[in-house]
């Protein structure tokens, strides 16, 4: 346990080590929120309800998705592609700990900093903006959140490590990883929650695993899922997490035997 | 001119034979950028879909907005995007020596040198949307109208080149901070909206992002003749001072170019 905290205490200094690129992305981050934050004042500048949503239910889905995102998509994992290429990935495995186990301490690192960032900001934003938010406070509903937050996390994870694992295979890792995340930030519901869709689209994002990132936590965050919408996305969501973990061990078990230590 | 111009018809080839070496990685580049544009048609379509107008701006409008803005960051980043993102690398490890040292002008070299034609999507996708949509924007278009607004995207470009450029100079002081060029992503972004919408949220924020608001929306409003002379005379005049700027900041800080470890 303690050599894994130690990986989390190195993430920080790594983070610390270049403070002024941190803090730009956070602003950039802010700056993402704003944006969407004022397309939706601007659209309900007109309107109260939209596709069934008032005002203060999307900015509260807005808001709360920025503070989601850093616990289920902030990810480390983005390296592994170039480690795999540059033959760095024999450092690891000579060293007294599982490849996967690293990278979930680095993420829990990453996770914990951009959260606490990601909560100052909001409450600074919160207080200049003054918007109408909606606080849940049934203790269920927010347990219910925090398991699908977890979910969420696991699953983009073993998403993530999945795109990493192509370098084993070729050197463009750039390219997929960076197609999978256009289609992801459009199926998770970064940018408006994913039910204002028409409805054949929206069917096929919840049998995505994308859907399980942000839009889900936050819809039941909101208390806008009856208990059987409820039950079917958290079996769905656990159905991918088995997928994507089995498919992440046959990658890396076959990607080690065709591993080269290129460059090395 | 004519030898800059020799040069970079050399450097735009020298650009599409690498492109070719990784043609897996062209065709993936293809499709993110091309579903990456998809994706912004359709969330405006479906954000704008139960609202006539917004701040002044009709729905139709604000598809043509986001068609004009498709087109202009698909030349933003075909020409240029790129060859920023290098840029922290490029002065980092001290390679802008080959550059400074070259009988050309640096600046163009470094904002120059490499072709992104994969976003060149956006601008195809753009045009694709702007004739579908022709019929539901419903606009008198003739030949001088849209030779104007060509000219206004092209100072529009130019303003954003500017602004690009004035800010990755300050990798000169600082190389690691490559993230800057990250937050001009985002910068370049909000140029898809209209400004009215960061007026109405903060005048401050409004007289802030001023020049950044004027990039894409004074063409466009002046296609559906809403422009006024004070929004075609502020984009000129924004997108030359800052471009001259752009220049003298340039040569300022290749004073302060240290060259570390070459």
């Amino acid at each position: 346990m303690k050599k894994y905290l130690q990986i989390i205490k190195d993430t920080w200094a790594e983070y610390m080590m270049y403070r002024l690129n941190f803090v730009l992305w956070r602003v950039r981050m802010v700056m993402q929120i704003l944006v969407v934050y004022f397309l939706w004042w601007a659209i309900f500048s007109q309107k109260q309800e939209f596709f069934g949503y008032t005002q203060s239910m999307i900015l509260t889905y807005i808001l709360l998705s920025s503070i989601v995102r850093t616990l289920v998509l902030g990810t480390t994992t983005m390296d592994i592609g170039d480690v795999i290429n540059k033959g760095d990935l024999s450092n690891f495995l000579l060293r007294p700990f599982h490849f996967f186990h690293y990278y979930i301490a680095r993420d829990i690192g990453d996770k914990l900093l951009n959260f606490t960032f990601a909560v100052v900001e909001i409450t600074v934003l919160y207080f200049f903006l003054r918007p109408p938010i909606f606080i849940q406070t049934n203790i269920v509903t927010l347990l219910f959140f925090l398991a699908a937050i977890i979910i969420g996390t696991i699953l983009y994870f073993f998403f993530s490590l999945i795109f990493g694992f192509l370098g084993f295979w070729t050197p463009d890792v750039w390219a997929p990883r960076f197609l999978s995340f256009v289609i992801m930030e459009f199926f998770a519901g970064a940018l408006f929650p994913l039910d204002i869709l028409p409805k054949p689209i929206f069917f096929i994002s919840q049998l995505l695993p994308f859907s399980y990132f942000l839009y889900f936590p936050l819809k039941v965050y909101l208390r806008q899922l009856p208990i059987e919408m409820l039950l079917q996305g958290f079996a769905i969501s656990i159905a991918w997490i088995i997928g994507l973990m089995v498919c992440a061990q046959v990658l890396w078990q076959k990607g080690l035997k065709v591993y080269t230590a290129e460059g090395r | 001119m004519q030898r800059y111009l020799r040069v970079y018809r050399k450097l735009c080839e020298m650009s599409l034979e690498t492109l070719m070496a990784y043609r897996a990685n062209f065709i993936n580049s293809m499709g993110s950028s091309f579903a990456w544009g998809i994706f912004s048609f359709i969330s405006i379509f479906l954000l704008t879909s139960k609202t006539t107008s917004v701040y002044g701006w009709k729905r139709e409008e604000i598809i043509l907005l986001t068609c004009a803005y498709s087109i202009m960051i698909g030349v933003f980043h075909t020409l240029f995007s790129r060859n920023f993102e290098r840029m922290a690398e490029i002065i980092n490890f001290a390679q802008l020596d080959t550059f400074l040292v070259k009988p050309m002008d640096s600046q163009f070299l470094l904002s120059m040198r490499w072709v992104n034609y994969t976003a060149s999507t956006r601008v195809l996708l753009g045009i694709g949307f702007l004739f579908y949509f022709r019929r539901i924007i419903a606009i008198e278009l003739n030949p001088l109208a849209i030779a104007l607004f060509f000219v206004l995207l092209f100072f529009g470009l130019l303003l954003l080149y500017s602004i690009w450029f004035i800010v990755a100079t300050f990798l000169i002081w600082s190389p690691r901070l490559s993230n800057l060029i990250e937050l001009m992503y985002s910068v370049s972004g909000m140029t898809r909206f209209p400004g009215e919408m960061y007026k109405n949220a903060s005048e401050y924020l409004f007289l802030f992002l001023l020049p950044i608001t004027l990039i894409i929306t004074t063409p466009i409003k002046f296609l559906v003749a809403r422009a006024s002379l004070f929004d075609v005379l502020s984009l000129l005049f924004f997108a030359a001072v800052l471009f001259v700027i752009s220049r003298k900041l340039w040569k300022f800080a290749l004073r302060y170019y240290t060259s570390a470890s070459s």
